[in-house]
């Protein structure tokens, strides 16, 4: 039992920055209906930025960055901003003017925007390998330390090991989150949020911006994609842990969430991003090394049977 | 003299008769060979194998308005079919061939039916799924993919004979032709029309009494033996295959390269073959400010681009913008006519 409770507990610890993935995934997929490919990408941008800020030349003898707590902070501020300002762009040039495409040629365009993204990125990165540090290394001796510190110690009398970056990326997403939903439920944007994702069309008739409110989504969406990104690449803490492509297996792991969780709810994904986390972490224990593969071939016939996901609604659709 | 050259006309209005020629044309290939470089006939080689896997995306897409990603993996999947056949099992080059076909429908039937049973939408999410499993895959199956390595086959054998790469190359045009006419008769047959009218309006060929699933299934299915058999055609000319470079980018170009010539021609395919293809290996290449290794992935940006500016203005394509502007040409030319007869 202790063994499960670990493996539930660790995972939940871990699931945080695919949550956020799976979350921004939604947000688009509701607001402008489409399943964004993109979005992987756009969070690598802002990998990418950051490790520029941190490190504009990468170390050839492979050496990881040390820098201070204050300088990471301004690096992955300037780098979420830049996902947050890019993603934005995305919806105001391309997707405010192929609205009524289909659902299909929508994911086309956001795929040809993952073409561009790969293209463009050595071109001004340039090739050789790129790393960021983890978040605990320069946090410890300010008063944030102290404080996960406390929590830390607290997990450790349970008898789980948790790191110091897993237990900052878990509050921050879980604070993130926590404040999405709110403001979901309670703000303007998210009133109109809520209206977009029901009927576009008509939301825009009764008087909602929906060019905004899609916009903003977008935006939000590549400010939590850039969130993910960063806390996943610097996950590892090694060398060469930022590449064009890291973000694509974590995209999977999101998609086949929010499929689990079904997309038609806001918390559903959420929570099937989290059981993902869990079963992950459980299968790896036991059919190594075909965990992760064991898992998309579970979510498959779970899909199978419920094809709308364990949250899912479904929708009547009118002729 | 003049009814020959009027036979010769009214037989290349038949499309069948057109693909011929095609062929007739791309066999003149093996026989400029030594004048060409290696790398511009080997160039030429893949992006007609690649046209192969084209021809069947475009069935997906263009008739069955479904995406997928998982169209390098099946290639992949061809080539390692391939090297099994030719070098473990030993079989002849068309037994092969139809081992090949048979794992392609035992794939496509399994990863079809899980996505398309939730959304036609879902497929390009499913089969990018399919696409990290196979790596993880052709990671450890390493005595017919060679793991990390990849994995070098012998020529194939055909006749008793082991073919060189200029006789490979006719096999591969013998197989561009066949299937060219094979989509343009799966198009022209029932089928084609029911997969069209799914993608018009699904409910509608639902009350007309169309199986919207299982057409489908049957265009994904086609799409993955023609992705299979351009593998097996591909391992056969290149004879060189590793698992980590079939990824994402090759499936998108290979959307790309439908997408932007035109998804509902076959000849706009072609053109979107060669484009997307072709523009990599001819163009930059040989220029000197863009072979710096940061410019490698520049064809990307422009494939890109391509895909997102004739899928917002153009969703017929070049295809559709050639034939746009053949009609006004028409238009124009009766126009004038009529002014003339009006005088």
């Amino acid at each position: 039992m202790q063994f499960f409770f670990d493996i539930f507990l660790s995972g939940l610890l871990q699931s945080a920055p695919l949550a956020l993935a799976t979350f921004a995934i939604v947000l688009i997929f509701r607001t402008s209906f489409t399943t964004n490919f993109a979005q992987g990408m756009i969070g690598t941008v802002a990998a990418f930025i950051t490790t520029y800020i941190i490190m504009p030349a990468p170390d050839i003898q492979g050496n990881v960055a040390t820098p201070s707590f204050l300088e990471y902070l301004v690096a992955i501020g300037a780098g979420i901003l830049v996902s947050f300002i890019l993603s934005m762009l995305i919806d105001i040039l391309v997707f405010r003017h192929s609205r009524y495409l289909n659902p299909v040629g929508k994911q086309i365009i956001t795929m040809g925007v993952v073409l561009v993204i790969t293209g463009l990125l050595p071109i001004f990165f340039g090739i050789a390998d790129r790393s960021l540090p983890r978040f605990g290394a320069n946090i410890e001796d300010t008063f944030l330390g102290d404080f996960f510190q406390v929590f830390i110690s607290l997990f450790d009398n349970m008898g789980i090991n948790v790191g110091l970056h897993t237990m900052i990326s878990f509050t921050l997403s879980a604070l993130i989150i926590t404040v999405i939903f709110v403001a979901l439920k309670y703000t303007k944007w998210g009133l109109g949020v809520r209206a977009t994702a029901s009927n576009e069309r008509v939301a825009s008739m009764m008087g909602v911006n929906t060019k905004f409110i899609t916009a903003m989504s977008w935006a939000i969406a590549g400010g939590l994609g850039a969130i993910a990104a960063i806390m996943i690449s610097s996950n590892k803490g090694t060398f060469g842990n930022v590449t064009t492509y890291f973000m694509i297996s974590i995209q999977v792991q999101a998609f086949f969430s929010a499929i689990l969780g079904g997309f038609s709810t806001f918390y559903g994904p959420v929570i099937g991003a989290i059981i993902f986390s869990v079963l992950n972490n459980l299968f790896g224990v036991y059919f190594n090394p075909w965990g992760t593969t064991v898992l998309y071939l579970t979510i498959m016939v779970i899909v199978l049977f419920k094809p709308l996901g364990l949250f899912g609604k479904k929708i009547a659709k009118k002729v | 003299m003049d009814k020959i050259k009027h036979f010769i006309q009214l037989k290349l209005k038949n499309p069948l008769y057109q693909f011929l020629l095609f062929g007739v044309l791309l066999l003149l290939l093996p026989i400029l060979s030594p004048f060409m470089s290696v790398t511009t006939t080997d160039a030429l080689a893949k992006t007609l194998i690649y046209f192969i896997v084209a021809l069947g995306f475009s069935l997906l897409i263009g008739y069955g308005g479904l995406a997928s990603l998982g169209t390098s993996s099946f290639i992949a999947i061809g080539t390692f079919v391939a090297y099994a056949g030719i070098n473990e099992f030993e079989l002849p080059f068309l037994l092969t061939i139809l081992l090949g076909v048979f794992i392609a429908l035992i794939f496509g039937l399994i990863f079809g039916i899980v996505s398309l049973r939730i959304e036609g939408m879902y497929l390009a999410i499913v089969t990018l799924g399919l696409s990290e499993i196979m790596i993880e895959l052709f990671k450890n199956f390493d005595r017919f993919t060679g793991g990390v390595s990849g994995t070098t086959s012998r020529a194939i054998e055909m006749f008793g004979l082991r073919l060189t790469s200029n006789e490979t190359l006719i096999i591969v045009v013998v197989f561009v032709v066949l299937a060219m006419v094979l989509t343009y008769n799966l198009i022209n047959s029932p089928f084609g029309r029911a997969l069209l009218s799914i993608k018009n309006n699904d409910s509608a060929a639902q009350a007309m009494g169309i199986s919207v699933i299982k057409y489908r299934l049957i265009a994904f299915i086609v799409s993955t033996v023609y992705a299979v058999l351009g593998g097996i055609l591909y391992m056969s000319y290149v004879k060189f295959s590793m698992g980590s470079t079939w990824g994402l980018a090759i499936s998108l170009n290979i959307l790309a390269a439908v997408v932007v010539g035109g998804s509902k021609s076959i000849w706009g395919v072609l053109l979107g073959t060669f484009m997307i293809f072709g523009m990599d290996l001819i163009l930059f290449k040989n220029i000197d400010f863009l072979s710096d290794s940061k410019f490698a992935n520049l064809s990307f940006v422009i494939s890109g681009l391509l895909i997102i500016l004739v899928t917002m203005f153009y969703p017929n394509g070049l295809a559709g913008l050639i034939n746009e502007l053949k009609y006004k040409i028409k238009r124009l030319r009766l126009k004038h006519q009529a002014g003339k007869d009006h005088e």
